[in-house]
């Protein structure tokens, strides 16, 4: 089994297919957090409409002090959001970070099919090795996995009996000229292909 | 590669259910998991707010107690409706997510699905058309490179049935042919067969 291990540099693969998931959950938090981000600081700033509605009605407080006390209140009102605003930002670029890792597994299986989907449109049948643990489409990974070994199989019994024929023809001595011999050469080319297209293998 | 007329329909939305699970609840559960955390923010602020009013009214002496007891009824009425507004568009934000990641992964379970019945097809030795993903289909450049690789694997087969059809009836125009050659010759000939009923 090739070990392949992952890398930051290369957990994204596919940016279509990764980022699309992750830009959607981010935004989707993004705006969960603005709207009710925008009712806690409705109701901080009516809270604090009513303290300051109360002191002016205090008149043991003189116009300094209920300033030094209006001024205190929106300065707590602007911290709470700001650690607010904060606290939703490092959630959801944890999140992100995450969903990248995530979406990896699923785009690291494909990447790699991928490739071999390349070789063998090259006209080569590869060894195909197994996924990492913790990777996606492990059910679809093994049906592909089943028909490369078939058809790994499948060349390796072609080109032994093309080899079989043609030696038999050799044996008998009928495989020089004419339309036979003009059809093993054929063959043979068909054999040389096989033995070439089994003797591939990715990186 | 054709078109083929195949229909969505909700019981196959799940398709690879760890997959199509996975991503879903993920989705659903960042969300919910920010809808309950800043949620709760919110009840605390208004279940405060409720309650100074509450104190105000009780501390103003010239208000009528009827008065009194029908503001606080109305301010607790309204507390708990939001707190209910909260949870409802929460259950509903969450119930709309789920069913949209299952579609949204469907658009990718799909076409490896597809990928995968062919897939099969090819290992029991049968080389069917190729249709073209349904609209909405994601992994449309995975599934070029499938057709491309398919395409080949087709028309390989085709060369070897040529290539086989002309070796074996080279072969049988000759007279005597060792047993040897007769035999090797009836192996061609299998192959020859299993490679058109493959091709259809």
């Amino acid at each position: 089994m090739a070990d392949h291990r992952r890398h930051w540099r290369n957990y994204i693969i596919d940016k279509r297919l990764q980022l699309r998931y992750v830009g959607l959950v981010a935004l989707l938090s993004a705006a969960v957090c603005g709207l009710l981000g925008w009712l806690i600081w409705e109701q901080q700033s009516e809270a604090s409409r009513a303290v300051q509605h109360s002191l002016a009605s205090i008149d043991y407080l003189t116009p300094e002090d209920k300033a030094l006390v209006v001024g205190h209140m929106q300065s707590s009102d602007l911290q709470f959001v700001l650690v607010m605003f904060g606290v939703c930002l490092g959630l959801i670029a944890v999140l992100s970070a995450f969903l990248v890792v995530l979406t990896h597994k699923a785009a690291g299986p494909l990447y790699k099919v991928g490739l071999y989907l390349d070789e063998i449109a090259a006209g080569r049948l590869p060894q195909v090795y197994d996924l990492r643990r913790g990777d996606e489409f492990k059910r679809f990974f093994e049906k592909f996995k089943h028909m490369v070994e078939v058809l790994r199989e499948r060349a390796q019994t072609d080109a032994r009996a093309f080899g079989a024929f043609a030696a038999a023809c050799e044996h008998a001595d009928i495989a020089g000229a004419g339309p036979l011999g003009r059809a093993l050469e054929d063959l043979g080319k068909l054999k040389r292909e096989k033995d070439e297209a089994l003797a591939a293998s990715v990186g | 590669m054709q078109k083929h007329a195949h229909k969505r329909s909700w019981r196959n939305l799940v398709l690879d259910p760890t997959y199509q699970l996975v991503f879903t609840l993920v989705l659903v559960g960042t969300c919910a998991a920010f809808m309950f955390g800043l949620g709760w923010v919110v009840v605390k602020q208004v279940d405060a707010a409720t309650e100074t009013a509450k104190a105000n009214i009780n501390g103003e002496r010239t208000l009528d107690p009827e008065v009194a007891r029908a503001s606080i009824a109305k301010l607790e009425a309204r507390q708990s409706l939001l707190t209910w507004i909260l949870v409802g568009v929460g259950v509903a934000i969450s119930g709309g997510l789920f069913v949209y990641g299952i579609k949204m992964t469907h658009h990718v379970a799909g076409p490896l699905h597809k990928v995968s019945l062919y897939c099969d097809k090819v290992a029991k030795g049968h080389f069917d058309t190729v249709y073209n993903l349904r609209k909405g289909d994601q992994l449309r450049s995975f599934y070029e490179h499938f057709r491309v690789a398919y395409d080949t694997l087709k028309s390989r087969e085709q060369r070897d049935v040529a290539c086989l059809a002309e070796v074996v009836a080279a072969a049988r125009a000759i007279d005597p042919r060792s047993s040897e050659v007769t035999e090797r010759l009836a192996e061609l000939e299998e192959l020859l067969r299993a490679k058109e009923a493959s091709l259809g």
